[in-house]
C-alpha cells in the first residue's frame, strides 16, 4: 500500500474511531503526566530540602548595650558550636533594609516604615545549621544555649517554619514516587487493555491484507506510526497540564517557602529541554512498541 | 508435466494431510490463463484445502503449487505477498473487514497493489455494480446480510483482473439471479485473461458454470478426476512416481522437525 492509501486509510480509520483514539490520547497523556508529574515532584522535594538546609534556622536577637566587636566576637564563638554551618552578623540598618525590601511589594504597608529609625529594630546573630543536622532538635538545643548567653535577648529557633518545609519535602518525596508507582500500573492496564480490547479487529484486518498480498512491513509499519503519533499527542498534552499544575504547586510552595525566608526559594525550572527530549521520546518510542505489539504475528499456515 | 508458457498454474503431486488422514494425494494440476475450472466435490472432499493451496493460502504436506512458473513455497517469506496480489481469493468462509464499508473492502486489493486512489474506487464501484450492489457502497459490511457479504467477497476477489481467481463455494446461499450474475462476473475476469478454479458441493451450480464453459472435475478420495488430459494429469505419468521429498530448509517455516522426518526419503 502507498503513502496515499496508507493515509487514507489513516484519516479515515482516525474519523470511524475518533473517540477512541481520544481515549488512547489521553491514556498516553496520563502516563506521561504521572511520569512528569513524579519528575517534577522529586525535583521540588529536592529544592525545598536544600532551601531548608540553606536557610537561617536560628536568629539570636542582641541586646542594645553589646557593641559589634562583642558580637563579632559571640558570633565567632557560636560558629565553633557543632552542627552550626554559618553564622551572620545583622545590625540595625541592615534589619531595616531588609524589612523595607520585604514590605515594598506590599504597597499598603510601605508607607508605615517611612518614619522608623535605623536604630529602632533589634541586631541580631542569623545562624545556619549544617544541611546533616537534625534541625529541629538541634535548632531547639542551640537556641536554648544561646539563650543563656550574656548580650542576647531572645532567640527564635524558626522550628514551625522549618518543620513545614520539611513536612512538604516529605510529601512531595512521597507524591512522587506515589506518582511513578501509579504510572507503571497505569501503563501496565493501558497496555492489557489496548492488547485485549481491539486483538479481535486487528487479528481480522490483518488477516485480510496478508490475504491479499500486503508485505508484513506495511500491515505494522502504519500502526506503529500511528500509536507512535498517539503517544506523541499524548504527551504534549502531558507536558501541558504538568505545565498548568506545577505552576500552582510552586506558586505555593514559594508562599510557604517564604514563610520562613525571604530567600527566593525553589524557583526551579519547569522542565530541562533535555528531561522534555527524554520523556517525549520515551513516550513516542511505547507508543511504537504497543504498535508493533499490537500486530499479533500469522502463522504459517501448513495442512 | 512439460510447463507450458501459458501455464499460469500448476499443481504437482500436492499431498495434503489433516489429522492423519490424507485429505488431498498427489493431486496434480495445470490451468492455463482463461482457463475455467469448476471443481465439484462433496463437503468434506478437501475441495476448500486444494483451493487453498491453490491460492498460496495453505502449503501443502508435500508436492509444489506454481504460479507464474515458480513454486511460491520455494520463496522467501517476504516474497510471498507479492504472489498473493496476482491471486484473487474467495475463501469458503470470506473474511471481511466488518467495521469497513463494502466500498472501502472491495477495493483493497487495488490499495495493495498501489493503484491510484481515484481509479481504485472507480473500478470497485463498478465491481459492486456487477455484483448488484451499488446502493451499498457505502454500507458497514457489519450491516450487511450473508449473501450480501458473500457478494462484497466475490467482488474482492474479482477486481483487478488477476491472474489466477479461485473462488470457494460462491454461490452458498445466494439466489437464483445472484449466481447468474457471479458468472457474468467471473466471465469478465475470464476475458480479461485470468484462469479461474470454482470449487462448489452444489451441482446445479457446477452444472450452471459447465454450461458457461467451465472444464467440470470431480474431487473424491483425495484424487481429481474428469477434465481435459491437458489439465488434470493422474498418478503414473510422471517418470518419477516417488512423492516430491521435501527440502529441509524450504520445509522449517512449514513444518515441524516431526514432520520433516516422516517425510523425508
Amino acid at each position: 500500500m502507498n503513502l496515499a492509501w496508507t493515509l487514507r486509510r489513516g484519516r479515515r480509520g482516525l474519523k470511524r474511531r475518533l473517540a477512541r483514539t481520544a481515549g488512547w490520547v489521553g491514556s498516553f497523556a496520563l502516563l506521561g503526566f504521572l511520569i512528569g508529574g513524579a519528575r517534577l515532584c522529586a525535583e521540588r522535594a529536592n529544592a525545598v530540602s536544600a532551601h531548608v538546609g540553606g536557610s537561617v534556622h536560628v536568629i539570636a536577637y542582641l541586646r542594645d548595650d553589646m557593641d559589634a566587636s562583642r558580637a563579632s566576637v559571640l558570633g565567632q564563638l557560636i560558629k565553633k558550636v557543632p552542627g552550626v554551618d554559618r553564622t551572620e552578623f545583622v545590625d540595625s540598618a541592615e534589619a531595616l533594609r531588609r524589612l523595607r525590601s520585604a514590605t515594598t511589594e506590599l504597597s499598603t504597608a510601605a508607607g508605615l516604615l517611612e518614619s522608623i529609625e535605623a536604630g529602632f529594630l533589634p541586631r541580631s546573630i542569623e545562624i545556619t545549621l549544617s544541611p546533616d543536622a537534625s534541625f529541629n532538635d538541634q535548632g531547639r538545643k542551640l537556641a536554648d544555649r544561646i539563650a543563656a548567653i550574656p548580650g542576647v535577648s531572645e532567640v527564635d529557633s524558626m522550628a514551625g517554619g522549618v518543620m513545614r518545609l520539611r513536612a512538604l519535602a516529605g510529601v512531595l518525596r512521597s507524591l512522587g514516587w506515589a506518582l511513578l508507582g501509579l504510572a507503571l500500573v497505569t501503563g501496565g492496564v493501558v497496555l492489557v487493555i489496548a492488547l485485549g480490547r481491539d486483538r479481535r479487529e486487528r487479528v481480522q484486518r490483518d488477516a485480510v491484507l496478508e490475504l491479499l498480498g500486503e508485505s508484513r512491513v506495511a500491515i505494522v509499519g502504519p500502526r506503529m506510526l500511528a500509536t507512535g503519533a498517539v503517544a506523541l499527542v499524548g504527551g504534549l498534552v502531558a507536558i501541558g497540564c504538568l505545565y498548568l499544575g506545577f505552576t500552582w504547586v510552586d506558586a505555593t510552595l514559594q508562599e510557604l517557602t517564604n514563610a520562613v525566608s525571604s530567600d527566593d526559594t525553589a524557583g526551579s525550572a519547569f522542565l530541562s529541554l533535555n528531561e522534555f527530549a527524554i520523556g517525549t521520546v520515551f513516550l513516542v518510542l511505547l507508543g511504537l512498541l504497543l504498535g508493533r505489539l499490537f500486530s499479533p504475528r500469522s502463522q504459517p499456515r501448513h495442512a | 508435466m512439460t510447463p507450458n508458457i501459458d501455464e499460469v498454474l500448476r499443481l504437482e503431486e500436492v499431498t495434503c494431510v489433516r489429522r492423519d488422514k490424507v485429505v488431498l494425494d498427489r493431486v496434480s494440476l495445470s490451468v492455463r490463463a482463461g482457463d475455467w475450472v469448476a471443481i465439484e466435490g462433496a463437503r468434506g472432499s478437501g475441495k476448500s484445502l486444494l483451493l487453498a493451496v491453490a491460492a498460496a493460502a495453505i502449503a501443502p504436506r508435500r508436492g509444489s503449487v506454481l504460479i507464474g512458473g515458480r513454486n511460491w513455497m520455494d520463496l522467501q517469506a517476504s516474497s510471498v505477498p507479492f504472489v498473493r496480489r496476482n491471486i484473487g481469493y474467495l475463501p469458503a468462509e470470506p473474511v471481511l473487514i466488518e467495521h469497513e464499508t463494502a466500498l472501502e473492502n472491495v477495493v483493497l486489493p487495488l490499495a495493495v497493489r498501489g493503484v491510484a486512489v481515484d481509479a481504485a474506487l472507480a473500478r470497485a464501484n463498478l465491481e459492486l455494480q456487477r455484483m448488484g450492489l451499488q446502493g451499498l457502497a457505502h454500507e458497514p459490511i457489519a450491516a450487511l446480510s450473508p449473501s450480501e457479504r458473500r457478494l462484497v467477497a466475490i467482488a474482492r476477489a474479482l477486481i483487478g483482473a488477476p491472474v489466477v481467481v479461485v473462488l470457494d463455494e460462491p454461490a452458498g446461499g445466494l439466489d437464483r439471479d445472484d449466481r447468474q450474475r457471479i458468472v457474468e462476473a467471473i466471465g469478465v475476469a475470464r476475458a480479461a485473461g485470468a484462469a479461474v478454479l470454482c470449487g462448489s458441493a452444489d451441482a446445479s451450480f457446477v452444472s450452471l458454470l459447465q454450461s458457461h464453459g467451465a472444464e467440470r472435475l470431480a474431487l473424491a478420495g483425495g484424487r481429481l478426476n474428469g477434465g481435459s488430459p491437458r489439465m488434470v494429469v493422474v498418478e503414473g505419468t510422471r517418470n518419477d512416481s516417488a512423492p516430491t521429498p521435501i527440502r529441509r530448509e524450504d520445509s522449517e517455516q512449514i513444518l515441524d522437525d516431526a514432520d520433516i522426518e516422516a517425510v523425508s526419503p
